[in-house]
C-alpha cells in the first residue's frame, strides 16, 4: 500500500476563506455564530447559525465568472473555491490533475423562499403545478458544479460525488484515500460543500426538534457547546473544503510541502436507527477502534480527537461514551462545530483540514463554551481552550443521520 | 494483491413487472408511453414507470414507511429481497452500496400549503403543517438506512447520487471493497431517479439534447462476495477486473479504453459470451462498437434499448444481465461497459464460475 498524505487545503466558510486565517480565530476562541436574521424575519425568533453572508456570496460569484449563476448555487461556488484554493496550495499543475480523481461530497439544495412564494403564486393564479416556474432547476441539483470543477480543471481520474449526509465530507476522502493508497491514483482531490442555513433546510431540522434553541443563552457564540450539561442543540452552518490527497511518493519526487499523513480510515453502517446512535456509543466505538487497525496504531498512540461533536444530547452523549470505550478518559478531545457550527456534508471535510493544521502547528483547538459534562455522558478530556501539544497522531469523527459513520487517522510523519 | 470478487444475481424492478430474465431471452422492449410534461422543454420523451412498493413483505415498520418515498421504496424492496435470497441472518463484514437518485421535494413541497406568499407564511406552513419526517425522506442516506437495517449490514456502505455515473461508481467501490478484503459481501445496487417533470427539468441539460429520449424507473441490486458460493444459486459471476476511468478527447481515448480491454491477456483465448453497453450516448455506442471490431460487435447487447435509460440502476441492470448471460455457460467472459456523467466509464470483466 502507497502512504497517503496531504499536500493541499482549501476552506470556505464565514468570513473566512482561508484555512491558515480560520484556524488562527478558533485558536483565539472566536465564534462565527450569530443570530439568524433569516429565520427572524420569518417571525422566528432565538435560532443561531452560521451563514456565509449574501455579500460573500457576492464576491465568490464575482471570484468565479466562468460558473453560471443561474446553474450553480451558492454551495457550489463555497466547493469551487476551496477547490481551486486547495488546488493552488498544492500547486499541481495541468498534467497532474488530468491525472487525479474527484471526490465530492454533498447534500440537497433545497427551494429557497423566493421560489417558494414564486410557486404559490404561480399555483394561485393557474391552479397548474408549478413546474414551469424555475428558469434554471440546474440550480437545484447539488451536483452541477462537479461538471464544472471537472471541466474547469481538466480532471481525467475517476469523479463520484456521494450523499451520505453529514458523513458526506469525510466520506468523500476515504474514497479518495483509499484510490490513492491503493496506487490507482496520485492525487486525489477530496471535499465537500453544504449551506446548512438554507432556511427550508433549518425549518425542517426544527421541525424534528434537532435545532439549536437559542433563547436559552446569552448570546449566539454560546448556543454551540458540545460535550457540555447544557447544550441544547445543533447550530446549522455554511462551509465548503477541499483536501489535496497525494501518494507520499509523488508528493516527495516533486518536493511539496506536506501538512499530515492520512494513516488509515473506516466507514460503516450502523443498522440501529436513522436519527440517531444507539446510546452506548458501541456503534462510534467500533468505528475508531477499526480506524485504529486499519491505521496500525494503537489507542495509546492517538493524541487529539477532533469529535463530531454536534451539541446534541444524543450524539455527544453517545460519542463521549464511545471516547471513553476506546481511549479512556485522558485523550484530549475537541470539536470546533462550538465555534463553526454544523455545515452537514461540509463539515467533515473542514474538520479534517482542521486537524491536518493541528498537526501541523501542534496546536489543539478549544470546544467553546464547554464548561462540565452532563450527568449522562462518559468522562472524557475536552479541551476548553486551544493548547499547544505535541500531536503526532489524530483521529478525527464524522457521524452521518442513517447511521453512517467515519473515523480518519491523520499522523505528523510519515511512521504510520 | 486483489482477491477474486463473485457476484450473485439479485432483483432487478422493471415497469409492469417486465422480468429482465424475459427481456433478454425475447429480445423484448419494456413498454414506453409519452412523457406529456416533456413539452415543458419542446422534447418528446417516452417514459416507463415503476409501480409503487409498499414494502409490507420485507417487513418495513410504519417509521421506515413513513420516512421513505416512492423512488426509496423501490431501493428499499429491491434491495432487501436480495439480500434476503442468500442471507437470514446478519453477516460479518457486510456493507451496502447505493447509486441513486436525488430525492426531489415535487410531491411534498406542496406551495397550496402557503395561504399567502410571504416568509411567515412559508415558516408556518412548514413548522405547523408539514408532517415532521418529510424530512428524512428527503435524505438520500436515508433509503440505505433503511436497507441496512431490513438486511442487517453493519460495514461499510455509501451512496451516490444522482444519475449514471452514481450507479457505476457504487458497483466500483463495492468490487473494491471486497476485492481489498476489507468486506466479504457487500449489497450493490443501484435505483433510478422517480420520472417526474420536476426531475425532468432538473436533468435537461443532460438528455435536452437528443431526440425521442426515453427514460425508465427502475431499481437492480447483485451479491459481490469473497467466497465461491452460496447456497443453491448457480449464476455466479468472477470479476476479474473493474476499472474506472474518465474519458478525455472521447474517441481516441474511449477505443484505447476499450482496446485496453479487449486486448487483456485475461480474455485472450476466451470465450466472449456477450458484450454489454449501457448509458452510452449515439456518438459513445458508435466508437465503442467499432472499437470492438466484427466479432465482438456481433455479440454486443446495448442495454438501453431494451429497458430505457435506467439511470443509476443502469450498471446494476447490466450486471444481473451479464449474470443472466452466464447462467448456462461453462467458461467465457461478459464485458460490460457502462458509461456514466462527466464522461466517466467503468468497464468489467465478469467471468463464468459454474464449476
Amino acid at each position: 500500500m502507497h502512504k497517503v498524505v496531504i499536500t493541499g487545503i482549501g476552506v470556505t466558510v464565514k468570513n473566512h476563506q482561508d484555512p491558515h486565517t480560520l484556524f488562527a480565530t478558533l485558536e483565539s476562541g472566536q465564534s462565527l455564530i450569530a443570530d439568524d436574521h433569516i429565520l427572524k424575519g420569518m417571525g422566528i425568533e432565538g435560532v443561531a447559525s452560521s451563514r456565509i453572508s449574501d455579500e460573500e456570496v457576492i464576491q465568490l460569484q464575482s471570484r468565479y465568472p466562468s460558473l453560471d449563476q443561474t446553474r450553480v448555487a451558492p454551495s457550489g461556488f463555497a466547493g469551487f473555491d476551496a477547490l481551486t484554493k486547495s488546488v493552488k496550495d498544492a500547486d499541481l499543475n495541468p498534467d497532474q490533475l488530468r491525472q487525479a480523481g474527484l471526490y465530492f461530497g454533498t447534500n440537497k439544495i433545497l427551494p429557497t423562499v423566493d421560489l417558494v412564494h414564486q410557486l404559490a403564486q404561480q399555483k394561485a393564479a393557474s391552479e397548474k403545478l408549478p413546474y414551469q416556474s424555475p428558469e434554471s432547476v440546474d440550480y437545484y441539483n447539488p451536483q452541477t458544479v462537479v461538471a464544472d470543477m471537472v471541466e474547469h480543471f481538466e480532471i481525467g481520474g475517476p469523479v463520484t460525488s456521494c450523499a451520505d449526509a453529514c458523513a458526506a465530507g469525510a466520506s468523500s476522502l476515504i474514497s479518495g484515500f483509499r484510490q490513492v493508497s491503493r496506487g490507482a491514483l496520485d492525487i486525489a482531490l477530496c471535499g465537500a460543500a453544504d449551506f446548512g442555513t438554507q432556511p427550508v433546510m433549518q425549518l425542517l431540522f426544527k421541525n424534528i426538534g434537532a435545532l439549536n434553541q437559542a433563547q436559552l443563552f446569552n448570546c449566539a457564540s454560546e448556543v454551540s457547546r458540545p460535550f457540555d450539561s447544557n447544550r441544547a442543540g445543533v447550530v446549522l452552518a455554511d462551509g465548503a473544503a477541499f483536501v489535496v490527497l497525494e501518494s507520499e511518493a509523488s508528493a516527495k519526487q516533486r518536493g511539496a510541502s506536506i501538512y499530515a499523513y492520512v494513516c488509515g480510515a473506516h466507514r460503516c453502517t450502523e443498522s440501529y436507527k436513522m436519527t440517531s446512535t444507539e446510546p452506548s456509543g458501541k456503534f462510534y466505538a467500533e468505528c475508531m477502534q477499526a480506524a485504529l487497525e486499519k491505521s496500525c496504531v494503537s489507542a495509546e498512540d492517538i493524541d487529539h480527537i477532533s469529535a463530531h461533536g454536534t451539541s446534541t444530547k444524543s450524539n455527544d452523549s453517545a460519542e463521549s461514551r464511545a471516547i471513553e470505550q476506546v481511549f479512556g478518559s485522558h485523550t484530549p478531545v475537541t470539536s470546533t462545530k462550538s465555534a463553526l457550527g454544523h455545515s452537514l456534508a461540509g463539515s467533515g471535510a473542514i474538520e479534517v483540514v482542521l486537524s491536518a493544521l493541528s498537526i501541523k502547528n501542534q496546536v489543539m483547538l478549544p470546544t467553546l463554551n464547554f464548561e462540565s459534562l452532563g450527568d449522562d455522558d462518559a468522562k472524557v478530556s475536552v479541551v476548553k481552550s486551544a493548547t499547544p501539544k505535541a500531536i503526532n497522531y489524530l483521529l478525527s469523527n464524522s457521524f452521518g443521520f442513517g447511521g453512517v459513520n467515519t473515523s480518519i487517522v491523520l499522523a505528523r510523519d510519515s511512521a504510520c | 494483491m486483489l482477491k477474486p470478487v463473485y457476484l450473485f444475481q439479485g432483483e432487478t424492478l422493471l415497469a409492469h413487472s417486465t422480468s429482465l430474465e424475459s427481456l433478454l431471452t425475447h429480445k423484448g422492449r419494456l413498454m414506453s408511453t409519452p412523457f406529456e410534461s416533456a413539452d415543458l422543454i419542446n422534447h418528446s420523451i417516452f417514459i416507463s414507470t415503476l409501480a409503487d412498493e409498499n414494502l409490507k413483505d420485507v417487513g418495513a415498520e410504519r417509521m421506515v414507511r413513513k420516512t421513505s418515498e416512492r423512488q426509496a421504496r423501490w431501493l428499499i424492496a429491491s434491495g432487501v429481497r436480495t439480500w434476503r435470497t442468500y442471507f437470514n441472518e446478519p453477516q460479518n463484514k457486510s456493507g451496502l452500496f447505493i447509486g441513486l437518485g436525488t430525492v426531489d421535494c415535487d410531491e411534498e413541497d406542496n406551495p397550496e400549503l402557503v395561504q399567502e406568499p410571504t416568509a411567515e407564511c412559508l415558516a408556518t406552513a412548514m413548522l405547523e403543517e408539514r408532517r415532521p419526517l418529510v424530512c428524512l425522506a428527503l435524505l438520500n442516506s436515508s433509503a440505505t438506512s433503511h436497507i441496512a437495517q431490513l438486511a442487517g449490514i453493519t460495514g461499510e456502505n455509501m451512496s451516490f447520487s444522482p444519475l449514471l455515473s452514481a450507479g457505476l461508481n457504487a458497483l466500483c467501490e463495492g468490487y473494491f471493497a471486497i476485492a481489498e478484503g476489507r468486506l466479504k459481501h457487500a449489497l450493490c445496487g443501484g435505483g433510478s431517479q422517480k420520472i417526474t417533470p420536476w426531475s425532468l427539468l432538473a436533468y435537461e441539460s443532460i438528455w435536452a439534447n437528443q431526440d425521442n429520449y426515453w427514460l425508465s424507473e427502475a431499481a437492480s441490486f447483485f451479491i459481490a462476495s469473497d467466497e465461491p458460493r452460496l447456497n443453491q444459486h448457480a449464476a455466479i459471476g468472477v470479476m476479474r477486473q473493474a476499472y474506472r476511468a474518465r474519458l478525455q478527447n472521447n474517441a481516441h481515448a474511449l477505443t484505447e479504453q476499450v482496446n485496453r480491454i479487449t486486448g487483456s491477456p485475461l480474455i485472450e483465448n476466451q470465450h466472449v459470451v456477450k458484450v454489454i453497453l449501457v448509458g452510452a450516448n449515439l456518438e459513445q455506442q458508435d466508437i465503442t462498437l467499432h472499437a470492438l471490431g466484427d466479432e465482438l460487435k456481433s455479440r454486443a447487447v446495448v442495454l438501453d434499448s431494451y429497458v430505457g435509460n435506467t439511470m443509476a440502476a443502469a450498471t446494476a441492470i447490466a450486471c444481473n444481465s451479464a449474470l443472466s448471460y452466464l447462467h448456462d455457460a461453462e467458461q467465457g467472459f461478459v464485458i460490460v461497459i457502462a458509461f456514466g456523467d462527466h464522461a466517466e466509464f467503468g468497464m468489467f470483466l465478469i467471468e463464468a464460475n459454474n464449476d
